[in-house]
């Protein structure tokens, strides 16, 4: 049979004379879904160094969450291994599902722009490859938003209005998945565009360059879209809740406006039904978070550029790694969010707010500057010093400002879900980074890039691990004077009762709700000697940094 | 079923205000193996994206294997294997997963796979790599190994733009090999490179390009035939080299004779057969010799009279 004469190729085993029939088309198509899925997987598998063991961690420790809570849910533990189990569950499932979503992505990615050309040489066009990416990431994204259903649920359970507390954060994340998907439509046709080398053929050396550089603006652009459409969703999302709930309570719904957003009203009244409440946990919580998602969303804007450029550069490694971290935070904030509206968790995941950051953080400084991240932080790290006109120790100073300011926020709004004096909290926190930081930075004159990795791994780990741990060592603080229990969680931890895990969460969340507030007017305490602290701290590790660099110069020299 | 692989007529491919192909023609009969050469920037690249589906053109009538390259991209796509000139391979994979994966995109059927990377391993000679991490690979075995990926679907028609750039001499002459082996398999082959000595070796035809448009086409012979590129033949006499003189510098292609010692230097602007009829002609009027050689008919003089070193 002449090749002229059929459409799939006789390799394929598939049709014959003519047009394939519409099985022979599936059967095809699912050939080379399973093909390009097999790839994936081994890619992701696949990939070495501290990353994937933190990943892997997260996936062992997602699993054991899974069956504390299945257990749970069928052989209520009492007490402690209750929460332990929701908390570990709930964080380590997001945490997990992020870190396995940008994984796979990236692995997708990888896949995509490494083999642009000669994937597009085969029987799927590039721009189907691309389109399937950006199809396989909205439905990890949708699969995302599917594990912190528990948390709207559990919203939707205490909401006397609940569905519709649920279908306003649904058509929330619709917009922004929507948003994901305009970025990776964009970004899809950038790739199609990009050129692959400067083979004489296009045009002359500086004009290749000119090309680059105009498709990494393009890119850094549409990321800075896509990083605006999320922030202002993210951001305004709960916000827009918010005021429609201040709306609702003090009674301006007659304003044209808010009539026309007042379609969302069953939410607004689930948001007033518990005012002040879950407003001051909203900002409390959810602040710091916006907050550090705006950060990072900035930060990412000219991550992607270099990222961009990189991918010309060094496409082998530095795409996909470059926005991993920024993204993961990003995304997880949400998530953090999403989980301080159920307010159980909140202790947990304040710590987790201010702990990603610094690990992310810690784990780049770990790899030491050969690591395309380190590098890439570096790279954009220059790039705003030089917007900002600012030298490198102000450049750490700064950075240590924000994860100060982020812990004060928390200081500042956080009940007494974490702790009753937040100023120990907020003085922590950069106690908590200088260690890091001084070891990372040591390790970096120390040690090989292979002995870097492995310490930001175990790091990492470490940290992680502490995370899970946290309730526990929560309630080993009950017996530590001054470092009262938590208010909020205290019912649950001493209770006999085999409580489903719904009827468990709705009745912590109510009881939390009913205390939260008396617990907050405490949390002023330690304003003032917090700010004075943190600044203190934060000054004496810029100058240990500057005798870090100074000694590391040194050795270079 | 047309006779030929690929139809080009007047091909025009635009960047904005930059003609990268302008009016180009080429035609490339199936079962032969055409070498696509020119200068950087003459536009073959050009020429391959289109053919393989990733550019669109302009202008012009494109047929890939009697195909409409405009209405039926996506048949064309199933049936043509390329090979880019940058190959970007997932350096985590085995050679053995990244030919598997290559199987999957190609839908080849899940029995079929295990025989299909097996032919193609043993084809390009990559049997003792199997279980190496592409990571490793030189980029002789890179190079191989993309084309033995894109062999898997036995496409009747491979495009391969720059195979041997930056391959080691011994590369190369197993890249010339592979090829010639796909020729006797049956299978067209369109190929550019700068190393044109190996493409003098394995091309039935050539089409020199430059500045977007076709410079030459056909075979060796054909294109000395039609540029009166003059070729230096040196004839070792047995007998008398004055007396041969007389005769070749009768001959309405010779365009000076010359006589060293022994040796006989004939300028000669005709193709390989009118050479053949001259020496058969020179044998039977009893001068008689021993050796004969070519000088300056080789395809790189060719190139370089044919072209001027424009860039469109």
């Amino acid at each position: 049979m002449s090749t002229a004469a059929r459409y799939l190729p006789a390799s394929t085993g598939l049709g014959s004379d003519g047009p394939p029939s519409s099985r022979d088309r599936w059967t095809a198509w699912r050939r080379q879904v399973v093909g390009v899925a097999r790839m994936t997987a081994t890619l992701a598998f696949r990939q070495q160094g501290a990353l994937v063991l933190a990943e892997r961690a997260l996936v062992v420790q997602a699993l054991l969450g899974l069956v504390l809570y299945l257990v749970n849910a069928f052989y209520p533990f009492q007490g402690m291994l209750t929460i332990f189990a929701a908390i570990a569950v709930t964080y380590a499932i997001g945490s997990g599902v992020v870190v396995f979503t940008l994984m796979a992505r990236d692995a997708v990615a990888e896949v995509t722009s490494k083999s642009r050309d000669h994937l597009a040489t085969g029987p799927l066009p590039a721009s189907a490859y691309l389109m399937g990416k950006s199809l396989f990431f909205v439905l990890l994204q949708c699969f995302l938003l599917c594990t912190r259903f528990p948390a709207f649920a559990a919203a939707a359970v205490v909401s006397p209005f609940g569905l519709g507390h649920v279908l306003l954060i649904f058509v929330v994340m619709a917009i922004w998945v929507f948003g994901t998907v305009v970025w990776v439509v964009r970004q899809a046709s950038l790739a199609e565009q990009w050129p692959t080398s400067n083979d004489g053929d296009d045009d002359d050396q500086a004009s290749f360059h000119r090309r680059i550089q105009s498709l990494a603006r393009q890119s850094g652009q549409a990321a800075a879209q896509n990083a605006s459409l999320q922030s202002a969703v993210i951001f305004l999302g709960p916000i827009l809740a918010f005021l429609l709930a201040v709306f609702t309570m003090v009674g301006v719904n007659t304003h044209e406006m808010v009539r026309l957003l007042m379609w969302a009203a069953p939410p607004l009244a689930a948001y007033a039904a518990f005012l002040p409440d879950i407003g001051i946990r909203l900002l409390g919580f959810a602040l710091p978070g916006w907050a550090m998602t705006l950060v990072l969303h900035v930060v990412s804007v000219p991550a992607s550029y270099y990222s961009a450029e990189a991918r010309w550069k060094a496409p082998d490694r530095l795409r996909g790694l470059g926005l991993r971290w920024s993204s993961a935070l990003a995304w997880s904030t949400p998530g953090v969010m999403t989980a301080g509206l159920t307010s159980f968790q909140a202790a947990a995941h304040g710590w987790a707010l201010l702990l990603i950051p610094i690990l992310a953080g810690t784990w780049a400084a770990a790899q030491g500057t050969l690591s395309p991240v380190a590098d890439l932080g570096k790279r954009h790290l220059h790039g705003w010093r030089r917007i900002l006109g600012l030298d490198r120790s102000t450049s750490w100073f700064l950075g240590l400002v924000v994860v100060a300011l982020n812990g004060l926020l928390l200081a500042r709004f956080a009940p007494s879900g974490v702790t009753t004096k937040p100023w120990l909290l907020a003085a922590a926190l950069p106690l908590l980074a200088l260690p890091l930081l001084f070891a990372t930075t040591l390790g970096s004159l120390a040690f090989r890039e292979s002995v870097r990795r492995r310490i930001g791994s175990l790091l990492v780990l470490g940290a992680f691990l502490l995370l899970a741990a946290l309730p526990v060592i929560q309630s080993s603080w009950r017996q530590v004077p001054g470092m009262e229990f938590t208010r909020a969680l205290q019912p649950f931890v001493d209770t006999s009762s085999l409580l489903s895990p719904i009827t468990s969460l709705r009745a912590m969340l109510a009881e939390l709700l009913t205390r939260a507030p008396s617990a907050f007017s405490k949390g002023t305490v330690g304003w003032q000697w917090a700010v004075p602290l943190q600044f203190a701290l934060v000054g004496l590790g810029w100058q240990v940094d500057r005798w870090l660099t100074a000694k590391k110069a040194e050795h270079d020299d | 079923m047309s006779d030929h692989a690929i139809l080009i007529e007047g091909l025009t491919v635009s960047y904005g205000d930059h003609v990268a192909v302008s009016e180009l023609d080429l035609r490339v009969e199936r079962g032969q193996v055409c070498g696509l050469i020119g200068p950087n920037g003459a536009g073959k690249s050009t020429t391959m994206k289109v053919l393989a589906t990733l550019q669109e053109p302009d202008e012009g009538r494109v047929e890939v294997l009697g195909r409409n390259l405009r209405e039926e991209a996506h048949w064309v796509r199933w049936h043509l294997g390329f090979m880019p000139d940058v190959i970007a391979l997932p350096e985590q994979l085995t050679v053995e997963q990244y030919l598997r994966y290559g199987a999957g995109i190609h839908a080849l059927p899940p029995e079929r796979i295990e025989s299909a990377v097996d032919d193609v391993v043993a084809l390009t000679d990559l049997q003792a790599h199997r279980e190496k991490d592409l990571g490793g690979l030189s980029k002789g075995m890179r190079q191989r190994l993309f084309l033995a990926r894109t062999l898997l679907p036995e496409p009747e028609l491979l495009i391969l733009d720059e195979p041997a750039s930056g391959l080691d001499p011994r590369a190369r002459v197993e890249l010339r090999e592979l090829i010639r082996e796909l020729q006797r398999m049956g299978r067209t082959v369109l190929i550019s490179s700068h190393v044109l000595a190996d493409l003098a070796e394995v091309c039935d035809a050539i089409a020199i390009i430059e500045a977007g448009r076709t410079v030459a086409h056909g075979s060796l012979d054909d294109i000395r035939a039609r540029s009166r590129s003059e070729s230096v033949v040196r004839l070792e006499m047995v007998s008398e080299p004055e007396a041969a003189r007389e005769l070749l510098a009768a001959h309405a292609l010779v365009q000076r004779v010359d006589v060293e010692g022994r040796q006989v230097f004939v300028s000669f602007t005709g193709g390989r057969e009118e050479l053949a009829r001259l020496l058969n002609e020179l044998a039977r009027a009893d001068h008689l010799f021993c050796t004969v050689s070519l000088e300056g008919d080789d395809l790189e003089n060719l190139f370089l009279k044919l072209t001027e070193g424009v860039v469109s």
